[in-house]
Parts: structure tokens; sequence; C-alpha cells
């Protein structure tokens, strides 16, 4: 009888230590976490304090000195640095912008954590959850539109009416004001947009056009002719080795993704999987379940089977296909402007005889092809959290970020001096900064200059490729890259604005963020897209097309058309 | 003995080994792949030339990774973590799974404090209360919220309170009758027995605890305090996205050269390798065999 009751006094004890453990805990938690609230509280106090007077003051100084420290806590989803110069076993914190931030502005950053950007979306949801939001975030759309039905984001018309500097108001004008518009609300503004011009996602096709000369034949412009150039590239030994290790055309397993996939050979068969285009009733009518679609399904079957495709595309990442490219093994691959200076560059250090051209992407009926373009690219977003006193440090630190990318610090800003320029939020860069490299560089080329303009936002993203286009044209291969991507009228951005001026796109209507059904159904339906095509494109009936467009609209692709409509009908610019 | 072997026996054999062989292969050569293609130059690297033997030989990527501070210092926190948590978990697991091992008689409600601690391999908080849990206590950033949660896993304690029922009940009672007390009973009976189950629980925590990546990301709030393997995680990172940014598009043209990140994931997977051989003599079965006449 005693042992049974030792054994239960030994439980209940454990019990009791456990709990007792755990109280210390969070108490001590609370105690050291007390005094640091409190002092930031004064800290924003007298900040505050010292801004209302000084608001009226000099109400307009876009890079104002606080007259005291004022703390913004921040997270960052952050890569390693990417320039192998930049300081070994440098971290988040020592990055050179943050001190100058403090010099500057007398802002202290402090980064809550920082975490791989893989991982960054859960770690931020956990934060948010664990109810410890940070006072300046930048957020991707549908964390916007939660926040902002949530009420947690601080507006920031009148932080962005008095702060923004020349630069920043010249960016979120250069689309009109669109951008910022969608993101305000009652006429207040809930966020920073972090756009870009829409046309970076047209899709243009390269092609190795050493290959075209062996095989003896021009670049492609309808499919039927692109067809027959990925045979010869397949079986008529386009690399003269005497061997058939080629094949023509490079796509991954992913059939829609962000690059070396099938857009653009399914936007050349007029069909626009995962836009949504505007049938002739007026509606917006889903790509994926059109009869073109199938054509195109069709089309991609017959190339598996003459081996045109890799038979082994289904297996292959985005990164096996790179190796392909680097490797020659393939001759042509969709995809946006900026390939040449990654990864078909890596091509050129391998293979010398390696060269690739940009073209428009081939079409049916004799025309080429028109890619599908979004209406709006916007990637981020910058907030402010509602408790905090301070909104306007947010446009502040853009204002900062942009001048420090001036030409006036070219010769400090660097990263063996210790700036990491992907580890300092938020950063808003030029939205039409393709546009603006372009013209510059070939203006500075035309009339001889070595050095683009003075007032150039991100001075340097401009002078790198002017300096590579010079290297280049001057016989150095190594600026190939920068200066097909960005510089050359034949190259990349040279073509893709080509087909922006002539108007020979298609715009995906819907820019709204994802409706009710999307968010539900959208990933299994998009899984069950993949499957189907790319059991269809390795040889099933073409039936299974049928099938799937009826499964497709069964497990909500009906609900989501009605709620694309329903946006559609309220939002959008017609 | 010598027997002439049947035919029967020799294809058997033959099969055997060849069947062995494979399977050892099909387990080295990954590791062969990645050590060539960290020795090889990088633009071969890219092109996937580079099979079993290194192209273009250079040493340049090891050559670098000794400069290189962040790798280092993550091993360091890797080091750190698997000493202190294989050693805390190997005393709890002993210290829990040795009473339990007992008979309901010896102990009572024996079943009761397992359940207690089996629940637990069953039932879980979830991620976001167990980081609530990690950040109330005050563990967050701190290299004991890699050890604490784990401390005892209950796996490896239910394997040893096994092992230990099966060790011969007459031992415990020699040594009673001889007046050694329960710490001396377990401490020079029951764990000198027990070296092949403990060798095998000891590798299990400490490539557990070396190969644990997520927590090190969820926990640690600067890298710095990443152990090695979160480390590597943001080195193999991969865009997982519809449309990419011009932010993305900076990052893929300056993507750190694939002779470097092998480099680092073989020196990554190396030393836990290397413990193997040295456990490998504990795996001996047999020990109590002759220890109890029947």
């Amino acid at each position: 009888m005693r042992k049974k009751w030792a054994s239960f006094v030994l439980v209940i004890a454990f019990i009791m230590a456990f709990s007792v453990l755990s109280a210390c805990g969070s108490n001590d938690e609370k105690s050291s976490d007390q005094p640091k609230q409190e002092s930031t509280a004064s800290a924003d106090g007298t900040g505050k304090s010292d801004e209302t007077p000084s608001a009226t003051t000099e109400a307009a100084d876009p890079f104002g000195k606080y007259a005291e420290t004022l703390t913004v806590k921040e997270v960052l989803g952050y890569g390693p640095p990417e320039d192998p110069k930049t300081p070994s076993g440098l971290t988040p914190d020592q990055n050179a912008y943050i001190k100058d931030l403090k010099d500057k502005l007398n802002i202290d950053l402090k980064y809550m954590w920082t975490v791989p950007s893989d991982q960054y979306e859960q770690k931020f949801s956990l934060t948010v959850a664990s109810g410890d939001l940070p006072d300046i975030m930048d957020v991707d759309i549908r964390n916007f539109e939660k926040f902002k039905s949530q009420g947690v984001l601080a507006d920031l018309t009148e932080a962005y009416e008095k702060y923004a500097s020349p630069t920043l108001r010249k960016f979120m004008e250069s689309d009109g004001g669109q951008a910022m518009k969608s993101l305000s609300q009652d006429g207040k503004l809930y966020g920073i947009p972090g756009f870009e011009e829409p046309f970076l996602s047209t899709q243009i096709m390269w092609i190795r056009s050493d290959w075209l000369k062996n095989v003896n034949m021009e670049a492609p412009k309808t499919i039927d002719e692109l067809e027959k150039v990925a045979e010869a590239f397949t079986s008529g030994d386009p690399d003269k080795n005497g061997k058939k290790d080629t094949y023509g055309l490079a796509i991954s397993k992913a059939i829609i993704s962000w690059g070396f996939d099938t857009r653009g050979l399914f936007n050349g068969h007029n069909s626009y999987p995962g836009g949504w285009i505007k049938g002739s009733d007026g509606k917006l009518a889903a790509g994926e379940i059109q009869p073109e679609t199938k054509t195109a399904l069709e089309r991609l079957q017959g190339w598996y089977k003459k081996g045109i495709l890799d038979k082994e595309f289904a297996l292959k990442d985005d990164n096996k296909v790179v190796e392909d490219i680097v490797g020659s093994k393939v001759g042509i691959v969709y995809g946006e402007w900026w390939y040449s200076n990654w990864p078909l560059n890596l091509n050129r250090d391998k293979d010398a005889n390696a060269d690739w051209i940009a073209v428009q992407i081939p079409g049916i009926d004799g025309k080429p092809g028109k890619s599908l373009v979004p209406r709006v690219r916007m990637g981020h977003i910058v907030t402010v959290n509602s408790k905090f006193s301070n909104p306007e440090a947010a446009i502040k630190m853009i204002n900062f970020y942009i001048d420090k990318n001036s030409k006036a610090y070219y010769d400090t800003n660097k990263p063996e001096n210790g700036y990491v320029y992907n580890w300092f939020v938020p950063r808003i860069y030029n939205p039409v900064e393709m546009e603006t490299i372009y013209t510059e560089v070939n203006k500075a080329l035309e009339s001889k200059q070595d050095q683009v303009s003075e007032d150039v936002p991100y001075f340097i993203n401009v002078q790198k490729p002017l300096d590579a286009a010079k290297k280049f044209l001057a016989g150095d291969k190594s600026g190939w890259g920068l200066y097909m991507s960005r510089v050359s009228p034949d190259g990349g951005w040279g073509v893709t604005r080509k087909i922006r001026d002539n108007k020979d796109y298609v715009y995906n209507e819907f820019y709204g963020t994802a409706t009710e059904t999307m968010v539900e159904k959208g990933a299994q339906l998009d899984k069950m897209l993949g499957e189907t095509f790319t059991k269809i494109v390795m040889g099933a009936p073409i039936s299974e097309f049928d099938k799937f467009v009826d499964s497709w609209k069964a497990l909500g692709g009906d609900d989501i058309t009605n709620e694309v409509n329903d946006w559609y009908q309220k939002n959008a610019v017609k | 003995m010598v027997y002439k072997a049947s035919l029967g026996r020799k294809v058997f054999t033959f099969v055997n080994v060849l069947f062995l062989v494979a399977i050892t292969l099909l387990g080295i050569l990954p590791f062969v792949h990645l050590l060539s293609v960290s020795l090889s130059s990088n633009v071969a690297a890219m092109a996937a030339e580079v099979k079993l033997w290194p192209v273009g030989f250079t040493f340049e990527a090891y050559h670098y990774l000794g400069k290189k501070v962040e790798f280092l210092r993550s091993l360091g926190v890797s080091v750190e973590r698997v000493v202190l948590g294989t050693i805390i978990n190997m005393v709890l697991t002993v210290l829990a799974a040795y009473p339990l091992s007992k008979s309901n008689e010896q102990f009572r409600f024996r079943t009761l404090y397992v359940w207690f601690f089996a629940i637990t391999m069953f039932f879980g908080g979830g991620l976001i209360p167990t980081y609530i849990v990690i950040k109330e206590t005050a563990l967050l950033n701190s290299i004991w919220a890699l050890i604490l949660p784990g401390a005892l896993n209950v796996w490896n304690m239910v394997m040893l309170l096994n092992f230990f029922r099966n060790i011969p009940k007459d031992m415990e009672e020699a040594a009673t009758i001889d007046g050694a007390s329960q710490w001396s009973i377990l401490w020079r009976i029951y764990l000198p027995v027990s070296l092949p189950a403990l060798a095998t629980i000891l590798l299990f925590m400490m490539v557990g605890h070396w190969n644990s990546w997520f927590d090190g990301i969820l926990y640690m709030n600067s890298p710095e305090k990443y152990p090695l393997q979160s480390y590597l995680s943001t080195l193999v990172t991969s865009i997982n996205k519809k449309a990419i940014s011009l932010d993305d598009l900076n990052a893929l043209e300056n993507v750190s050269e694939k002779t470097l990140r092998t480099a680092q994931i073989f020196l990554g997977a190396l030393p836990i390798m290397l413990v193997y051989p040295f456990l490998q003599k504990y795996f001996i079965k047999g020990i109590t065999v002759g220890s109890v006449k029947e």
C-alpha cells in the first residue's frame, strides 16, 4: 500500500515540477521581455514627441535623421551573399547597409530572426501565429490581403505623401499609379508595391545559332518550321561530332513553371494554360481547358515519339535541364529574356562554338506566336504594422536604400565592403529598370561614353551592362551574357521590347489575389493538370484531355471561373 | 573444415555476393560521385560531365572552404549539439528504460508509466504549439532548443527497455544476493551486457542530431547559430514558384558554384560516416550467452 502511495506522490511531484519549471520559464521570458518593450516604447515615445513639432517644420525631408534612435524590428528571409567577394563570416546584423542606416537616419534596424528564404513563409506564419508581428514587413500579396482585412496594417498615405523621395515617386508613377491604387482602400494606402514591368514575363525562344548553321536552316517562325529544325537537331548531328547525342527541345517535368517549361510552346498554339483569356462572349475563360491546348498537347506527344523531347523529361527538374543545356545536349529552349546571362553563358564557357540567339516564339497559321503577359507583376509589398509608432520610417528606409544605390556611392557600395543587398529590407526597385538599362546603355554606346547618365537610379545595375557590352564589342567574349540579355537589340530584352511595341502578346486578364476556391482547390487542380499533361505527352490517348476538362470543371474549376468573372466585372480595367 | 561445395551452393554464393556488392555500390556510388564533382572544375560539373572520376581535377573548392567562416562555424555548432545532445539522450534513456524494464511486482504502475511515455510517440502538439512552448520557455535561439525537446526519444527507450527485459532475471537476483544496490546492478551488470543495444541507439542519437536541420531553421534566429545541416540547406535551395522576379534572377546568375556546394555536402556527411567503423566492434551478439547456467 505504501509503495503505491509513493509512486502516486512521485507522479504528482513530477507534474508539479514540470509546471513550476515552465512557469519559471515564461516568467523569465516576460521579465526579460518587458524592459525591452518599455525601452523601445519610450524610445518611440520620445521619438514621437520629437516628431510632432519637427513634422511641421521639416515635414518633407525624406532623409531626415531622428533625434532619438528609433528601433525598427524586422524579419529577414535571406540567401547566402551572392557575391564571393563578400567578407567571409559576415552575418546579416553586420550588413554595412544597417550601419549606414544608423549613421544616416539614426534608425536601429533589428532582425527578430533571419531564415533561409525557402523556409521564410513557414517561419513567418509561426511568428504571426505566436502574435509577434515585426514593425516593417515585406509581404506577398496573399499575406497583404489577409493583414489588411485583419486591420493590422498602418495607413501609409500621409507618410508617403510627406516623405517619399523624388526617385521613389518616379518609380510609383511609372505605371500611372496603378499599382499603388490597387493597394489602397477608401483612400488609404496600405503598402508600397514592389512591382516590375509585366513584359519581363514575355515568352521568347532561345536557339543554338551555330547548330542552325550546321544543319543549314533558318530560325523557325512557325511551329511547323520549328518541328523541322528540332528534328534536324535531334537526328542531323548538329554538333558535328558524328554521334547521335543531342535532342531538339529542352523541357523540364514542370509543364508550367518559371522557366525551362512549355508555356511558350502552348502560347504558340494560341493556348494559354494558367492564364485567363477573354472569350468572344466577353467572359474570362481558363486557358488550360481550351481546345487549342489539346492541339498543342497532340503536337508535344508527336515530338516525344520522335525523340525531339528528352525521353526522360518527366524525371528532370530545372537543374537537370540546365545541365543538358550547358553540356551542349540540346539546342532549343523556351523562356524569358534573361537566359543568356544564366545558364546559356555557361554553355558558351564550356563549348567555344556555342552561340545562342533569341527569337519571338513560333506560332501557327504562318504567323509568329503571341506570348501570355500578366497585367501586373507585383512580387512583394512593403507594409507597416499598425502598432508601430513611426510608419514614415518605412518610407525613409526605402528612400535610403534607393539613395545608397545611386552614383554617389558607386565606389563604396560594394560587396567587399560588407554591403549585402539581399540582407536589407525593404527594397523597392525601379519598375522599368530593364527598359532604363536598354536605352541608357545603347545611348552611351552610340555616343561612345564610358559612363551612363549620373542620375539613373540603381546606377550599378546600368553601368555593369555597359561595361560588359564594351568588353564584348571589343572582342572579349565574357561580356556576352549581360550584353545579350540586356543590351543587344537582337538579345533577350531587345526582342521582348519589340514584341511589346508591336503589341504581339495576349494579356492574362485576371490579376486579383487567389479566389476562395483557388486557395482551396487550386493546388489539386494544378497537380491534376501536371499529371494529365505529362501522361499525354508520354503517349496516353489524347481523349484523356477531354476527361481532364470534365474533372477540372467538376472539381472546382467551374466555381473558380465564376469567381474570376465576378472579380472581372468589379475590378478590371477594360 | 573442407567440403566440396555442391553446384547449388556455388550458384547461391555467387548470386549472393553479386547481390550484396550491388547493394553496397548503391550506397557508395553517390558519395563517390559527390566527391568527384567536388574535385572537378565548375564548368564540367555544371555540364554534368562528371560521373565517378573528377574532370579537370582541382582542389579549389576545398581550398576556398577552408577559409569560409560560415561553414566552420556551423560545423562547430553541430559538434556541440551532437556531443551535448547524445550525452543527455543517453543518460535519460538509460535512466528511464531501466526502472520501466522491471516487472509490475517490483515497480508498481509500471504499465501506466510506459503508456505515459508511449503516448507521446503517437500524439504531438503540432508545429505551432511546439514553437510557442519553445518561445515561452525562452529556449528560442539557444542550443538547448535543439536538444531539450528531443531529450528523451521514446522509441529508443522502448528498444532499450525491451533489451533489458531479455536479460536473464537470474543475473539480477544473483547480484541482489551479493548485496548490490539498483545503481550497481544497472551500472555493473545491465550496461556491460547491453553494449550492442547501447551502440545501436548511440548511433541513432548521433546520426539523428547530426542530420536534423529543420529545428535549427525554426528555432534559431540567426544564421551564425545554425547547425551544419541547416546551413547546408540554405545552399541547395531551389526556386519553387510560378514566376521569377529580378531578385530571384540575381540569385540565379550568381548562384554559388556547384563544386563548392558538393564539397560542403560531402564534408557535412563525412564525420558521421566515420563513426560507423568505430562502433562496429560493439555490434556483437550473444554477450550474455553462458552467464547463466540453466
